[in-house]
């Protein structure tokens, strides 16, 4: 058997950062045209795409359960701590990277009709095969210190790319908010790789992530990274607390939401703990601790979701929710089935993204969905991509979305750990608020009151470039779950098969025994029926008059403005963190640094100059001045160097 | 090891103060009659006409160097002439070489205009 | 007759190559129109071969160091790599001396023949294992270059230059015979080598002996001036900014990195033993010098002359690395080659820019001059950029690895107090550097600025200048390539 592309992953990152060059630094500004940043952003973008299924195909056919790394150039090596350049392609990174490349390039290929008329193309789509290549890295990553390389590489990405728009000051604080609020759990990272160093002696994730190694470790310890690196994928997966920079990420183009905040970067929390599954299921404290987060951050979301009236500020706090699912997965050690609500997820979120960059295209920017509606008829397309996708979301059998929050509903129902069916209880009432609050969006954005279809009756359908991204999507939200993650009979669960090693792992969390079919025949029934009528309530509702919307949120009061604005989270972040922080910079900044420091530093510069100014003038041009110096100079060379004989 | 050398700074010490006290007593024994005529020049006996400064044609400067170079170059060669016999084909080599970087030179300063007087 | 055998032509190989081909540029270059072509085609022969010769030198590693010319000259990595610096500053005069030879065709041979001659000498110095060969090659470097320095004959700078250069010169050659005579007088030979392994003379090189500590600083004095260490400096600004540039450019680069490569034979090598005597004159001197010189800078405005003070400044630092050498030897002779390579190519390219602006505009070359160079000459100013940065010490370019590691000697050695000073001195020393960076990229050019001709084309001078730093880049950035042959170079001193 010859390995032909094992020693070349590589490559996978390699294509999008050669795009990112291309289109950033290699091509001349003005032959910078849209069709051209934009074929090498999507040929690189395919590339490695093909590479990647090249690569998983070699994988899956060697059977071997976990590969080596392919070490490539030494890169750090002081004392103790030893880290080459390396990547590994082992079955959770390949499906990863498969997801991020295949729906990647669907989204590419999306932006080009998306951002035809945008004056600076070249920007966007370098910062976008910028964005890719960080991506895989971090997901190819073999040792935590690279795979934290290409995690900053995508914070920058995010904030480059939601302040795109630069001339609007809303995406200016958008994206330095993301950016600011991802520092805090980049902190946490950090900590947690230099307790992870201190404890293993190593950073790379053979090394850690082995049985041996933990055991000896002490649980303090064990529990200490696992909360750390939870913090940091809480940071970067917007769980509570550090969620709030998502719904204001939307201030960048749709593309953009689709892809980094909705199916790729945003998931890299639950690929940190997935791929950490070893220390995680060794500490049970750290994953409850993820659990709990997970489901409460979810509920909490989903509320806030059916207060929303912006397009995408609903989906992100969608997004959010559905992070919690998959958080909550993982902490009940089910994490083959939060990779598969990893993938199914972005299929039907990418697809719901994409479907709503297309309405807003249709309608002319409009993302208030009370002022939209009506669209069914004009957009037939995006209408129908859309409506498929909320189906999945909303968990309707058997679509993706069903398939994959159906599992993780079983394992946690059928978990070891005690609390589990509160825990269940919990996700299915967010199961239902899921379907509510998507089929409000799709009643109030696609179709609503006689108002509503009048004012729709001006929208026109966008572009097949734009509608073929997601009617792709909208197929892969149909059968994805299914193909990926057949339930029965056990045998057939592609996704099982192919990463048995996190099975394995997740055993000791998860319960030995699954209960059986009955028991998943009935909880399915269960999960399909909150689902279903959670969608039909909120179609029938949100469908009708708009007048009834209105007196329900009157009647519903306080409880409705608190949902709507979010909690007040923001406003509490505000004043307890914000306006100290400010505060206390600004007095760094007008006291300490412009009196103090500057003044110590003028000064020193002061004293140079005139003491320069000084020996300036000792160079007279007189020879004999020099020579005369020279005599001095050798006069006390010969009495220094003989003063043992003289004094 | 310095014992050896006292006597020299003896004489040194001895010498300067010889000269240095002929000075001195000039100095300050000695009358002091300035005139006109004193403070001329001395020109052989004949009247002095202009002043010093003058600028010397290069040329002469020229020459003299010319001179001590190649007179430098023969004072080399007497030493080989003396041990001829001894240093054989060796010293005949080094002498080669040593005379072919002054022929050398010499081809230089022929070209570039060292030999014209004028 | 003396047995030489085959080692002694084989070590004098390349100074015999090297002096070939000066006399036949010198010769050539009077040969009426080819002359010039002649001058400049033996020299870049010349320099060649010479190259090849020295490569062919290169001992492998765990080779012992050879004595050659009945122990005169001394065989050994350290004398070849040094050598090879030095034919880097030559091959850069000649590449920046085209520019200034196109308006004065005639002397294409005095000038390839002297620096060709000045660079045999440095040969000599580098591979000195003897006081008296090391000052035959201190004398030959140093009369091409009073020749060299006033070669623009109408020019009262360069004739003042010229003159200043001469009679300091002599002074210092004074001293230096004069301690070589002592140095005689108190050990009894003139060969390094010996006073380095004879265990006898291990007690007159001791602090009881009166004539070695005169003679030891009377070669401090000569060896210093022509380093241009303090109080022996003050010739250098004023020869720096009068000799025509590209004299300049070669005089900054060879024979000051001679001088230090001499200076830690005799000190660093021969010397080592008595270290706890010169130690701390040795340290006063650098720090003064790296002071002196850093101070005066910052007022400077001419660029020539601001470069020589910064040739000074660095001279100072690189003192640090012969301060370090009795304690590691190998391990300074290391810093100290690498720093002799990256700082030639610094000062190589940066006066061949000045080369490269005196071809547009009469009279002196100021920082004034460089203003708005960025918006009129991205290239170029890019270049200037990358050295000057590389000269105040900034990563990623080789001058940064250059104090980092002669710094790291020094610290080695114990020496903290004097890094630290080394330190602060590399601060004040960038603002001068960084003004350079400002003027180009945030100044506008002034009226009166403007360039008063048009550049006239010197392919040379701008391929000289874009080497230098490209070559700056690329050894910040690959620094092993030239420190592990400078490790072998100095793993073989004995």
């Amino acid at each position: 058997m010859d390995f032909l592309w094992t020693k070349h992953i590589w490559l996978i990152p390699f294509w999008p950062a050669l795009g990112a060059l291309a289109n950033g630094v290699l091509i001349p500004r003005a032959r910078k045209t849209l069709d051209v940043v934009s074929t090498v952003a999507i040929g690189s973008v395919a590339m490695s795409f093909l590479c990647t299924v090249f690569l998983t195909a070699e994988l899956a056919s060697l059977r071997i359960g976990n590969p080596a790394p392919v070490e490539y150039f030494r890169w750090i090596d002081a004392g103790d701590l030893r880290v080459p350049f390396a990547l590994l392609f082992d079955p959770l990174s390949a499906t990863m990277c498969l997801m991020v490349t295949g729906v990647g390039l669907l989204i590419h290929i999306y932006s080009m009709g998306y951002m035809a008329h945008d004056p600076d193309p070249g920007r966007f789509f370098t910062y976008l095969n910028l964005f890719m290549a960080m991506m895989l890295l971090l997901l190819l990553a073999d040792s935590f210190l690279l795979m934290f390389v290409g995690w900053e590489g995508v914070g920058l990405c995010s904030y480059l790319l939601i302040g795109f728009w630069h001339r609007k000051e809303s995406a200016n604080r958008a994206g330095l908010k993301a950016f600011l609020v991802n520092r805090v759990g980049d902190a946490g990272f950090l900590m947690a790789m230099m307790l992870i160093f201190v404890t293993f002696g190593s950073l790379r994730f053979d090394e850690v992530l082995s049985n041996a190694a933990i055991r000896q470790a002490s649980p303090t310890m064990l529990f200490a990274i696992t909360a750390l690196l939870f913090v940091g994928a809480t940071g970067k997966s917007a769980q509570l607390p550090l969620h709030v920079w998502l719904p204001d990420a939307m201030e960048g183009p749709t593309p953009v939401s689709a892809l980094i905040h909705a199916a790729t970067m945003v998931t890299a929390g639950v690929y940190v703990v997935v791929r950490c599954a070893a220390l995680y299921s060794a500490e049970g404290a750290a994953s409850a601790l993820v659990a709990w987060i997970g489901v409460i951050t979810a509920l909490l979301a989903s509320l806030i979701a059916l207060a929303q009236t912006d397009i995408k500020r609903v989906l992100a706090y969608s997004t959010i929710s559905q992070l919690g699912y998959m958080f909550l997965a993982c902490g009940v050690g089910a994490y083959v089935a939060a990779i598969l609500h990893v993938v199914t997820h972005a299929f039907f979120k990418a697809c719901l993204f994409l479907g709503a960059g297309s309405a807003m295209h249709g309608t002319g920017g409009q993302t208030d969905i009370r002022k939209m509606g009506g669209l069914a008829k004009t957009m037939p397309r995006t209408t129908v991509a859309f409506w498929i996708a909320c189906l999945s979301i909303a968990g309707i059998a058997p679509l993706a979305g069903f398939v994959s929050k159906d599992e993780i509903l079983h394992h946690v129902f059928v978990s070891t750990y005690a609390p589990a069916r509160t825990l269940w209880t919990l996700a299915i009432i967010t199961a239902f608020l899921t379907a509510v609050y998507m089929f409000r969006l799709f009643a109030l954005t696609f179709h609503g009151d006689e108002q509503a279809m009048k004012r729709g009756a001006h929208a026109h359908e966008s572009p097949s470039v734009m509608t073929i991204p997601l009617m792709m999507l909208a197929a892969l939200a149909i059968v994805g779950g299914l193909a990926l993650g057949l339930p029965y009979p056990p045998g057939l669960h592609l996704l099982n098969h192919f990463m048995r090693g996190w099975l394995i792992i997740g055993r000791h969390h998860g319960a030995e025994d699954t209960g059986g079919l009955g028991l998943a025949l009935a909880l399915a029934a269960i999960a399909l029926a909150v689902a279903v009528s959670g969608a039909v309530l909120a179609f029938r509702f949100f469908r009708g008059p708009y007048r009834r919307v209105e007196l329900l949120q009157r009647r519903l009061g306080f409880a409705y403005t608190l949902l709507s604005r979010k909690l007040y989270i923001d406003e509490l972040y505000d004043i307890v963190i914000v306006g100290p922080a400010v505060g206390l910079s600004r007095l760094a900044a007008d006291v300490t640094d412009t009196r103090g420091i500057d003044g110590i530093v003028h000064g020193a510069a002061a004293i140079a100059y005139r003491a320069g100014e000084g020996l300036r003038r000792l160079q007279t041009s007189h020879t004999r001045v020099y020579a005369l110096a020279m005599l001095v100079g050798a006069v006390a060379l010969v009495l220094y160097l003989a003063r043992g004989m003289l004094f | 090891m310095l014992e050896s050398y006292f006597p020299i700074l003896v004489m040194g010490v001895f010498a300067a103060a010889v000269a240095g006290g002929m000075c001195l007593l000039a100095r300050l024994v000695g009358p002091r009659h300035a005139t006109a005529q004193k403070a001329e020049p001395y020109e052989c006996g004949m009247w002095p006409v202009g002043d010093a400064r003058r600028r010397f044609a290069v040329k002469f400067h020229v020459v003299a160097m010319l001179f001590i170079l190649f007179d430098v170059e023969l004072a080399f060669f007497y030493p080989w002439a003396v041990l001829f016999r001894d240093l054989r084909l060796f010293g005949l080599i080094e002498m080669g070489i040593f005379t072919a970087i002054l022929v050398a030179a010499y081809a230089y300063v022929w070209r570039a205009g060292g030999f014209e007087w004028d | 007759m003396p047995d030489f055998g085959l080692l002694s032509p084989i070590a004098a190989m390349p100074m015999a190559i090297l002096s070939v081909a000066a006399l036949v540029a010198l010769v050539g270059g009077t040969l009426g129109r080819r002359g010039p072509a002649i001058a400049r085609i033996s020299s870049m022969v010349g320099l060649a071969l010479t190259a090849a010769g020295l490569a062919s030198l290169w001992a492998d590693r765990g080779s012992r160091a050879l004595l050659a010319f009945t122990d005169t000259l001394v065989l050994d990595n350290f004398g070849v790599f040094a050598s090879a610096a030095f034919l880097l500053g030559a091959v850069f005069a000649v590449l920046l001396g085209d520019a200034y030879l196109r308006d004065h065709a005639r002397l294409a041979g005095e000038y390839h023949g002297l620096v060709l001659l000045a660079t045999v000498g440095m040969i000599a110095m580098a591979m000195a294992s003897d006081l008296v060969v090391a000052f035959l090659g201190l004398e030959l470097l140093s009369i091409p270059l009073y020749i060299l320095a006033g070669l623009s004959a109408r020019d009262a700078r360069s004739n003042e230059a010229s003159l200043k250069y001469l009679l300091l010169g002599a002074f210092g050659s004074g001293f230096l015979l004069f301690g070589i005579a002592l140095l005689f007088g108190a050990t009894g030979t003139t060969l390094l080598s010996d006073m380095v392994g004879d265990p006898r003379l291990r007690m007159a090189l001791s602090p009881a002996n009166l004539y070695f500590a005169a003679g030891a600083a009377m070669l401090l004095v000569g060896i210093g001036f022509k380093a241009g260490l303090v109080p022996f400096h003050m010739w250098v600004p004023d020869v720096y900014q009068g000799a025509p540039t590209p004299v300049s450019a070669f005089m900054a680069t060879g024979p000051k990195a001679a001088a230090f490569v001499l200076l830690f034979r005799v000190f660093g090598q021969a010397f080592a033993g008595a270290a706890e005597q010169w130690t701390g004159i040795l340290w006063a001197m650098a720090v003064a010098t790296m002071t002196v010189a850093n101070l005066a800078a910052l007022r400077q405005t001419e660029l020539k002359r601001l470069l020589a003070y910064s040739s000074i400044s660095h001279a100072g630092t690189i003192l640090l690395a012969v301060l370090a050498a009795p304690k590691d030897r190998a391990g300074s002779a290391q810093a100290l080659l690498f720093y002799v390579v990256a700082y030639a190519l610094m000062k190589a390219g940066a006066f061949g820019v000045v080369v490269w602006l005196q071809r547009q505009q009469e009279g002196d070359v100021s920082i004034a001059s460089l203003r708005g160079l960025a918006s009129r000459q991205p290239g170029m100013a890019l270049a200037m950029g990358v050295l000057m940065f590389s000269l105040a010490g900034v990563p990623p370019m080789a001058g940064f690895w250059a104090k980092a590691w002669v710094f790291s000697e020094a610290l080695q050695a114990g020496f903290l107090g004097l890094t630290i000073l080394a330190v602060i001195n590399s601060v004040v020393a960038a603002r001068y550097y960084l003004r350079v960076v400002v003027a180009m990229y945030m100044e506008e050019a002034g009226a009166a600025d403007q360039p008063t001709a048009e550049p006239s084309g010197c392919p040379s001078a701008i391929a000289a200048i874009w080497l230098a730093a490209a070559l700056t880049v690329l050894i910040g950035l690959v620094p092993g390539l030239v420190f592990v042959l400078g490790g072998q170079a100095g793993a073989m001193l004995r």
